[in-house]
């Protein structure tokens, strides 16, 4: 009886890992096909012949790139009323009734698209249908605005390259400094300071990452401005020069415990031949612990992937296409940190930052996946002496 | 198959510039941390006071305390270390002594590097949807403990794994000899000596939940309260949440900096004990276990 306890507690992390898998779909999925804004009624002139819009004719018309003739309706550019953009037509302190007549005339014109709630609708329009692809919403847009109005958008892509590049600068920062620390320690380094300095890899590790980004803000932030001549100092290099900062110790130690298990046939064999040391190290170390040092590359990656707060507080929080690392950018998991708490729960928006969180979740799964294919199908041919 | 000679000669100067860059870069990438803490000691060691630790945030949080947060923060980690102890241990346990199976243990094993590799947001929705929505906790200390529970798990798994595995197996066969069952032998034998890693990785763990703030935003965080949490099913400030409303989105950022450079040296002093405690206790038993 008592082992059974023991044996389910020991299955609890199988069970954290379905239970995280099914509510992000669950909470997610959603996005794909759900309409955003359910409470809305979309209606035209009873003249108009249109009966059915996607959701890009809808922006279209909004924005007046197009009007009525390319959807079969008459030659004029849509006018559009909805909650936003009410306030335009009304004036000060309308009452119902006011409101109620102004409605009426707005929709006497025939050019007219009303975006309403059903109760504020006028009598004598037509409801149209408005087709939401949230499959190509998501993955077709370049913008990300998700409580825009009438209809959201909801482009992934900014958030993505936003998380591309800081991910891709600190990997290029941590790679080439891990690999540097970890000789260092494993080679050069007195052995009595070898626990000391693990200590602070420990403690590096440890950070909190509000305070490092609080850190980063006030000192980094301004650094980067002023060096690199910046009209701002928040963007995805700046966070990325923090995340490789706080991912070395991580880096750092997968390596050098991976030095540190070179057999030593082939070490002394080296030093045997006459190499020295950093031929040693260059021409038998490295070449042999290559499947770790990218294993070690890979989890790194997805730490710094995953990272919020200090994201969230130094890359400048602009959810825009980065077509340069020196601009600001808003990744994945910032955009769940500084949205989720505005999303009403099981709105659209809460349903988009779900499957944002899905999409996460799976980048950092494969990369985790990966580092452990690499590991356990080289470990495996490396088992000499 | 033929070798090519290796005729590179090894220039002294270079292997020496080498080694001096290797020792220059690790050196300063942690010189760095030293200068994250003297920065933040400089800025924030006038703020700390009795009155700050102990005083509710006044005056929109330009002034009094960081009582409430300070408060929210401890009873959250205790929640989750209270409950990520127990099963992580319970866990722990069972992959090092009572898993009759290897492939089991190395499923298990798989699956808990998998959790440690999970962004820390990610366990935030998943406490969202589940704790706060779907278990109708409401964004309360309890449901945030639990999230940070959860994510805590892998590494309290893996530690008490490492501590059960680290009990010399004489002690433990000796135990079986006498006639004591698995339990007691767990009980009286492997539990005792394994309590001094146990609690290093315990010590790792509260250091880590303290400094979490993705996971608490959306399970337990509120942006100003300035009452102390009378109960688990409350909502509570969290000083990690705090410093980051004090630094991005005070009324007057500026006037809310001194305030927010004493939270930012709590904080830190308070996951740096747990850390320094851990890594001290772990550096110690080292050296004990290699005699």
């Amino acid at each position: 009886m008592k082992k059974k306890m023991f044996a389910v507690a020991g299955w609890s992390t199988f069970l954290v890992l379905i239970g995280l898998t099914v509510f992000l779909f669950r909470e997610g999925l959603p996005a794909l096909y759900k309409f955003p804004q359910p409470e809305l009624v979309f209606a035209v002139h009873p003249a108009n012949p249109v009966v059915r819009l996607s959701a890009e004719a809808v922006r279209a018309l909004a924005e007046g790139k197009a009007d009525w003739a390319a959807f079969g309706g008459p030659a004029r550019p849509a006018r559009l009323v909805h909650l936003a953009n009410l306030e335009r037509y009304l004036p000060a302190y309308a009452s119902a009734a006011e409101i109620q007549r102004i409605l009426a005339d707005l929709a006497a014109d025939t050019a007219i698209l009303l975006a309403l709630p059903a109760p504020l609708l006028p009598e004598a329009v037509k409801p149209i249908s408005v087709t939401w692809q949230g499959w190509r919403e998501l993955f077709g847009s370049l913008y990300w605005s998700p409580t825009y109005e009438p209809l959201p958008r909801v482009g992934v892509w900014p958030l993505l390259v936003g998380s591309v590049w800081v991910t891709f600068i600190g990997l290029m920062l941590v790679v080439p400094l891990g690999l540097a620390m970890a000789i260092y320690v494993a080679e050069f380094l007195p052995r009595t300071l070898y626990y000391p300095i693990k200590v602070l890899w420990e403690v590096l590790a440890g950070l909190p990452s509000v305070v490092v980004g609080f850190w980063g803000l006030v000192v980094v932030v301004p650094a980067v401005k002023s060096v690199l001549h910046l009209s701002a100092g928040e963007t995805a290099f700046t966070a990325g020069l923090l995340l490789g900062w706080i991912t070395l110790p991580l880096m750092a130690s997968l390596v050098e415990e991976a030095l540190q298990a070179v057999p030593r046939l082939l070490v002394e064999s080296s030093y045997g031949l006459g190499a020295t040391r950093w031929q040693t190290i260059l021409r038998l170390k490295l070449p042999y612990i290559l499947p770790s040092i990218a294993t070690a590359a890979l989890l790194s990656a997805g730490r710094i992937l995953g990272e919020t707060m200090v994201v969230l507080m130094v890359s400048g929080n602009a959810p825009l296409l980065a077509t340069t690392p020196f601009q600001p950018v808003r990744t994945l998991p910032a955009t769940l940190a500084a949205e989720l708490g505005e999303a009403p729960i099981g709105s659209y928006h809460y349903h988009v930052l779900f499957f944002l969180g899905a999409l996460l979740f799976l980048l950092t799964l494969a990369l985790n996946l990966a580092a452990y294919a690499i590991q356990s199908r080289y470990l495996r041919a490396q088992t000499l002496g | 198959m033929r070798y090519k000679a290796v005729t590179f000669v090894p220039k002294r100067w270079v292997e020496g510039l080498s080694t001096a860059l290797i020792t220059l870069i690790s050196w300063v990438a942690l010189g760095a941390l030293g200068g994250v803490i003297a920065f933040l000691l400089y800025k924030g060691a006038g703020v700390l006071s009795w009155a700050f630790f102990t005083d509710l945030p006044r005056r929109g949080m330009q002034s009094g305390g960081i009582g409430p947060a300070l408060v929210g923060s401890i009873y959250v980690t205790l929640v989750a270390i209270g409950v990520g102890s127990l099963v992580g241990t319970a866990a722990g346990a069972y992959m090092s002594e009572f898993a009759t199976r290897r492939r089991i243990v190395r499923f298990l094993e798989f699956l808990i590097n998998t959790l440690a590799g999970i962004p820390s947001v990610v366990y935030g929705l998943f406490g969202l949807a589940l704790f706060v929505v779907a278990l109708g906790l409401g964004a309360s200390i309890l449901a945030g403990g639990l999230t940070l529970a959860l994510l805590s798990l892998p590494l309290l798994i893996r530690n008490a794994q490492e501590a059960f595995g680290a009990v010399p197996k004489a002690l433990k066969e000796a135990s079986i000899g006498l006639g004591a069952s698995e339990l007691q032998t767990f009980f009286r034998i492997t539990l005792p000596i394994a309590l001094p890693r146990l609690l290093t990785g315990l010590a790792l763990a509260t250091g880590r939940v303290l400094g979490e703030t993705a996971p608490i935003l959306f399970t337990a965080a509120v942006y100003y309260l300035p009452t102390y949490p009378k109960g688990l099913l409350e909502p509570t400030m969290l000083l990690p949440y705090h410093l980051y409303v004090l630094v991005t989105s005070g009324v007057d950022v500026r006037q809310t900096y001194p305030m927010a450079f004493g939270t930012a040296l709590t904080l830190l002093g308070l996951t740096l004990a747990f850390t320094g405690l851990a890594a001290y206790l772990r550096f110690r038993l080292k050296r004990r276990y290699r005699v």
